[in-house]
């Protein structure tokens, strides 16, 4: 069969293009005065400049990422103890705590986000709470990548090998995990990390449903604007996707830095 | 009592996981399960508000939309998919990382920000409207982005990312070797596929499938975004019944979020028989 070289070429072309152009045009009509015919009638940059003149738009943009900040930290903190129990006492565990954390990524956040506030809304002045919802909510809804996050490292590192060690040189189990194993984890909690934040910093249903208006992110603030000219909600949300981007691009980039390391690592180990 | 306490810290590290999991995860659900079946009005625990669900012709129509939505952007989402999966594998070096690089970056343009863009260069005065209408040409005459064909257009639009990147690992696995044994005996390319890739690929396709099927059955942004609640969907409907301004009526919502759930846990079951049917053809 002869190989065609120019037949995938214009497929990949076709579907990009596809794929590029509302981006590419988001991004033109956020500097254009008008556009009502074949090209833009001129340029400016006053749409930004009204943008970041709202006081409410870098507060807003914050508090997206603000929020991602504690459920990051419930959440690892959970699964890495969990798997913790399960490499050192209980394997057969593993894949219990497995099944459980990919349970949010069938349901997906409008289910997740609806249950909770069916169950606590107007329970008490802490459960009840709107943020503290929100928060517990998120915890779950990004446990899938906390967990591939850290599973992936801890298959990486001999667990078992390095606990011995350190117990042999009189440490206890746990202080040898959380003083070595979990150094050892920190780019892939990092990367993890990272997902879960780029995850939450785009979502609007889960916050739209469980804080209302109470919690103000960029999402909501866009939501908002929708009236607007489209100038000024183009420049929200290019402002929103390259903030977007940068997350998951550090994290994409660690990514790769660390399955380079692991493949030099494991050509290493063969010679 | 020494031996008892040594023994405990074994498992007192799963105990917040097991905590965070049971408040907001199993309770939750539950408790979903066990409203649906409730009914208000009269006090009691029924059907009643699956009842209502199948008869009347909103919730009906909300999840014709959904089923309809969903599978059809699925089915030609993972047409394209397929093709551009395969261009990838089979593009030169240069243009496969080029791709991957678009593919990545597009699959953070989804939800909200989408649906705006599309606003902008579909909408009532889009841009590519307007610039089709000054050049004379009369492709998007009849388009109505607020419509079903419009929620269509953007759900295909965000299922092409996602599906070629999950695809792509898939047609690493058909073997150089196969194609040449299957040109040697004056096999074309499309019998070659027909016969042997789709079949051989057929467990990642159904896997794929269910997965693009769930992402469109519970999107939410994008279609809030273009028609607010006037559009009857699944997850539009259960959320208004959460958080409506009108009327709160959770174990109505909650008995739709668990026909939801039912629709989509049976799209993954279809699939997972697709999958072993024919992992049992492999084995005959």
């Amino acid at each position: 069969m002869k190989q065609n070289r120019w037949l995938p070429a214009l497929t990949i072309l076709v579907v990009s293009i596809f794929l590029i152009l509302p981006l590419l045009i988001l991004g033109i009509y956020s500097f254009v005065t008008s556009w009502d015919g074949i090209a833009p009638n001129g340029y400016t940059l006053d749409f930004y400049k009204q943008v970041f003149s709202d006081p409410r738009f870098l507060p807003s943009l914050m508090r997206g990422l603000v929020i991602s900040i504690i459920p990051i930290f419930l959440s690892g903190a959970a699964v890495i103890l969990a798997l913790y129990t399960s490499i050192m006492y209980n394997p057969r565990l593993e894949s219990i705590i497995q099944s459980i954390c990919m349970i949010p990524h069938t349901l997906k956040g409008v289910i997740l986000a609806i249950s909770v506030l069916g169950l606590y809304a107007g329970k008490g002045p802490v459960l009840g709470n709107r943020i503290v919802m929100l928060t517990f909510v998120y915890c779950i809804v990004i446990l899938p990548f906390i967990y591939q996050g850290i599973r992936n490292n801890l298959r990486a590192i001999n667990v078992q090998q390095l606990i011995e060690a350190a117990e042999i040189l009189g440490a206890g189990k746990l202080y040898a995990f959380v003083r070595i194993i979990i150094p050892n984890m920190l780019s892939g909690i990092l990367i993890s990390s990272l997902l879960a934040m780029s995850t939450i910093f785009t979502d609007f249903a889960i916050i739209k449903i469980v804080a209302g208006s109470k919690w103000l992110t960029a999402q909501q603030l866009l939501y908002n604007a929708r009236n607007n000219p489209g100038q000024y909600t183009s420049a929200i949300v290019l402002i929103m996707f390259l903030a977007t981007l940068l997350i998951s691009g550090v994290a994409f980039a660690m990514q790769n830095r660390a399955d380079r390391r692991a493949e030099q690592d494991s050509k290493a180990a063969k010679e | 009592m020494k031996a008892k306490l040594k023994n405990t810290p074994h498992y007192i590290t799963v105990l917040p996981f097991l905590i965070l999991v049971l408040m907001f995860l199993a309770a939750p659900l539950c408790n979903m399960v066990i409203r649906s079946f409730f009914s208000p009005n009269t006090g009691t625990y029924g059907l009643a508000n699956y009842i209502t669900i199948f008869t009347k012709a909103i919730y009906l129509s909300a999840i014709r939309n959904s089923l309809y939505l969903s599978l059809l952007s699925t089915i030609i989402g993972i047409v394209i998919c397929f093709f551009a999966a395969m261009a990838a594998a089979y593009a030169t070096r240069g243009w496969n990382s080029k791709f991957l690089a678009i593919l990545n970056m597009v699959s953070n343009f989804a939800g909200l920000p989408l649906a705006f863009a599309f606003v902008i260069i579909l909408g009532r005065t889009g841009v590519l409207i307007e610039i089709f209408e000054a050049l004379g040409l009369p492709f998007f005459q009849d388009f109505n982005l607020y419509s079903t064909d419009g929620l269509l257009l953007l759900f295909v639009y965000f299922q092409i990312p996602l599906g070629t990147l999950v695809l792509l690992p898939a047609f690493q696995s058909i073997r150089k070797e196969w194609k040449e044994s299957a040109s040697l005996m004056k096999a074309n390319s499309f019998q070659f596929w027909w016969h042997i890739g789709i079949p051989v690929m057929l467990p990642s396709l159904a896997d794929t499938f269910s997965l693009l099927f769930a992402n469109a059955l519970t999107a939410y942004a994008t279609p809030f975004m273009l028609m607010s609640t006037n559009y009857p969907l699944l997850p539009i409907k259960i959320t208004s019944m959460f958080t409506g301004e009108t009327t709160i009526q959770q174990e109505l919502g909650s008995a739709l979020s668990i026909t939801m759930m039912a629709i989509m846990l049976l799209m993954i079951f279809l699939c997972n028989m697709v999958k072993k049917f024919f992992y049992k053809g492999g084995n005959n």
